[in-house]
């Protein structure tokens, strides 16, 4: 072997070693598989009925493909193959499946009023175009109502449950995933929850809790040391007390934690980087922000959003957000007292969950 | 003596880049096991302030068409949204299709047509943000295109009083045109996904970056408005909020469409001109951060600082290589350490615009492990980066620019003339 040839086999052993790693880069390059756009998070975030929807739009369909020599009570196969029963009301046989341990495993849709016994399991969806309600210890994939829909106490549902009207939840439910009505949830004692969405969203219990005298307004301005003007909000570094029936007006960014007094009232919006605690009867008419955690008091009223990094606990009878003006309440756990009212959006990202009800 | 001040030099040059490489996997293992921090992403529903979305546009006929339905489709309240297309001196049919969009929208779009003064974005921005109301001012390049709830998902933020600007992520759509589109696509990925969210995680800088983003208009006026004498006029927002003790967000979910430079002498020019834009704010803001004000935090200024120095650090390497060259041959020989750590942390931590462990973890979190294979091919846009970055630099600091009107320096766009959107995923 001349040297020539030697060389030029090195050169070409060095060339085919430095390429192997790219052999990998040199296919996708010339043979592609991952060259889409990448798919963008949009429409989702925000509508916490977007499932119900879906599930609608998709029921619809294939029950409009069934043949049309279909009986209104039915029992058999969705034209994707989906298992499914229809009717005005469950035959017996299936509600004794759904009663059995593996649960009914078939879409079902519900055409007349109906009340379950309890502790049934479903483990497809549930449709129902008239008023539902489910008995105790009741275990739904999902649950879409045309009318209310009345969960029992211990219910479990695993995805999604909306309303057309309103939405009654038991007491220690769980209700994993999204739940929302066109109207109203009202909310049993120990309900646990990751995201809720309705005109108005109540926790049981206020009918007991008694009102609160007025305040008398006390104006209040926040001590200049330690705080000056950054545009359009007053900062103050280090913490804040505001005390009992102050008025403040302005938004407040305080670098360490507040404290507002029984009744005090802040005509804007706060943010804290530290804790927000909220005494009896305070008000917040704009948002409130924490990067900890917001804890309030008794008849709370704030105006919304609220936000916090960690925790919301939100004593009995407080309200966020009015009718007219829906808000969010965000935070990784929330915590909502009885008779507490949020219009608007919540999301417990880690997990939310109503205080028991007193006996 | 000379070789004593080389070594000298060589070490501090190490010392730089060993400095941000540490701080890019500081970022890169913030993002594989650190908490997600996006708190105002669940606010989904509210009293929503007024909005006013600032488009500026100079000759942007064949995107602009496309952004403004974009725009008219958002979910957020038309009565509490103002869409402003900026036609600044454009030449071709921007102004006669702004003017249709507006004849046939009335109300929902306010043209602001410039035909003087100071040329470029940040003069055209300046001259339009001081004509309208509205809370918020978001900006969009002209050639994005926004989802249907990105208006709401970028406004949300600003409910917290002392935000004072979002920044939302950037996804290009024309990935499949060319081995650079697929190669910004894997860049953007890494910038975003791992360096601005981990900077919004740790809390210190990330960056508002002027083209899928916003600011609370009572925040700019009270730095004094937008700076018409930059070529950057996004980064230097950037600081002088972060000066004067405002938050700035980043948003991970609120993701916009863009189109990137499909050829290299377009993005050549690209980054020269976010090089010279860059630089002038490290000039203006290196020593106001330095000073620290007593609001903001130590960590929140390295950063900062960190952030200002990103497009010093490319000539400065090259320096270093120079450098090191030059020891070998002058037979110093203990050095070889320090070369072999300049070479491999080069290539680990600069990247182009967002470092190769960066870019391959950004493609683990967006579950995209296919396109990461073409991985290896960021080395030559590193070196083309490299380059331009330096000649950008170098131009800058010995060919002062003549003292005259800004001009817009655009990136050509490739979409078809009639202006319409390409079909995107939602």
């Amino acid at each position: 072997m001349s040297q020539t040839t030697t060389f030029l086999l090195v050169l070409l052993g060095t060339v085919a070693w430095f390429l192997l790693p790219l052999l990998p880069a040199i296919r996708e390059l010339l043979w592609p598989t991952d060259i889409a756009p990448l798919r963008v998070a949009d429409r989702d975030a925000a509508n916490v009925a977007l499932f119900a929807q879906g599930f609608r739009t998709y029921l619809h369909r294939q029950l409009e493909f069934l043949p049309t020599d279909t009986p209104e009570e039915s029992v058999g196969v969705l034209p994707d193959r989906t298992p499914y029963v229809r009717g005005r009301r469950l035959p017996d046989s299936l509600l004794d499946e759904a009663r059995l341990e593996g649960g009914l495993d078939r879409l079902v849709v519900l055409t007349g009023p109906a009340t379950l016994a309890g502790g049934e399991t479903f483990l497809r969806e549930l449709y129902a175009s008239r008023g539902f309600a489910g008995g105790p210890r009741g275990v739904y994939r999902a649950v879409l109502g045309d009318a209310g829909i009345t969960l029992g106490p211990g219910t479990l549902v695993l995805r999604w449950v909306h309303a057309r009207s309103d939405l009654l939840v038991g007491n220690g439910s769980l209700l994993s995933g999204r739940a929302s009505a066109d109207q109203a949830i009202r909310l049993g004692g120990e309900v646990g929850f990751d995201r809720l969405g309705a005109r108005t969203i109540i926790v049981a219990g206020g009918a007991s809790l008694p009102d609160l005298p007025a305040p008398v307004p006390e104006p209040f301005i926040v001590p200049e040391t330690g705080s000056r003007v950054v545009g359009d909000h007053l900062r103050v570094e280090g913490d804040l007390h505001v005390p009992r029936n102050a008025v403040l007006t302005g938004n407040l960014v305080v670098t360490g934690k507040v404290a507002m007094g029984p009744g005090a009232h802040l005509v804007g919006s706060l943010k804290a980087h530290q804790e927000i605690e909220l005494g009896d009867g305070a008000r917040i008419d704009g948002a409130v922000v924490s990067r900890t955690t917001v804890t309030s008091a008794f008849r709370v009223a704030m105006g919304g959003p609220v936000v916090a990094e960690q925790e919301i606990r939100l004593g009995p009878g407080n309200t966020v957000g009015l009718q007219h003006r829906p808000t969010s309440l965000a935070a990784r756990r929330i915590e909502l007292g009885i008779g507490t009212t949020i219009h608007g959006l919540i999301t417990a990202s880690e997990g939310g969950v109503t205080t028991k009800l007193p006996e | 003596m000379i070789g004593a001040i080389l070594v000298t030099v060589l070490a501090a040059i190490v010392a730089v880049i060993l400095i941000y490489t540490i701080r890019h996997y500081t970022f890169t293992i913030n993002r594989l096991v650190g908490q997600h921090r996006q708190p105002y992403v669940d606010i989904g529903v509210a009293d929503w302030p007024e909005v006013v979305v600032l488009v500026p546009a100079h000759n942007e006929a064949k995107v602009i068409g496309g952004m403004l339905d974009a725009l008219l489709e958002q979910d957020y309240p038309p009565d509490r949204l103002t869409i402003v297309p900026i036609n600044d001196r454009s030449t071709d049919a921007t102004a006669a299709i702004v003017d249709r969009y507006a004849a046939a929208h009335p109300g929902r779009i306010a043209p602001f047509h410039r035909t003087d003064g100071v040329g470029g974005k940040a003069a055209a921005l300046r001259d339009a943000a001081a004509n309208f109301g509205g809370q918020v001012h978001l900006v969009f390049d002209a050639d994005y295109l926004p989802g249907q709830s990105l208006v709401k998902q970028l406004v949300a933020p600003f409910f917290d009083p002392e935000v004072g600007a979002v920044m939302g992520r950037v996804v290009p759509h024309n990935v499949s045109r060319s081995l650079l589109t697929r190669l910004l696509d894997l860049e953007r990925a890494g910038g975003y996904q791992v360096d601005q969210q981990a900077r919004m995680n740790l809390r210190l800088v990330p960056q508002y970056g002027g083209t899928v983003g916003g600011v609370r208009r009572a925040a700019v006026e009270a730095v004094g408005g937008w700076s018409a004498d930059t070529l950057a006029e996004d980064t230097d927002m950037t600081y002088r909020l972060v000066l004067a003790g405002w938050e700035i967000v980043y948003q991970n979910r609120s993701e916009c469409y863009e189109e990137v430079p499909e050829n290299w002498p377009t993005r050549i020019r690209q980054i020269m001109r976010w090089t010279q834009g860059h630089n002038q704010s490290l000039w203006r803001y290196w020593w106001p951060l330095l000073k620290r004000p007593g609001h903001l935090r130590p960590g929140l200024v390295l950063d900062g600082l960190l952030l200002l120095g990103v497009f010093a650090v490319g000539p400065l390497l090259l320096v270093g290589w120079g450098v090191a060259i030059a020891l070998f041959f002058m037979g110093v020989i203990p050095l070889h350490g320090f070369v072999a750590l300049l070479g491999i942390t080069a290539y680990g931590t600069l990247g182009n615009f967002a470092a190769f462990f960066e870019v391959a973890t950004a493609a683990r979190l967006d579950g995209t492990l296919g396109r990461i294979r073409i991985l290896p091919f960021l080395a030559f846009g590193f070196l083309v980066s490299l380059v331009s970055v330096s000649r950008a630099t170098l131009a800058q600091i010995f060919l002062p620019r003549p003292r005259q009107p800004r001009q817009w320096d655009k990136t050509e766009r490739y979409r078809g003339d009639n202006g319409a959107a390409p079909k995107v995923h939602q």
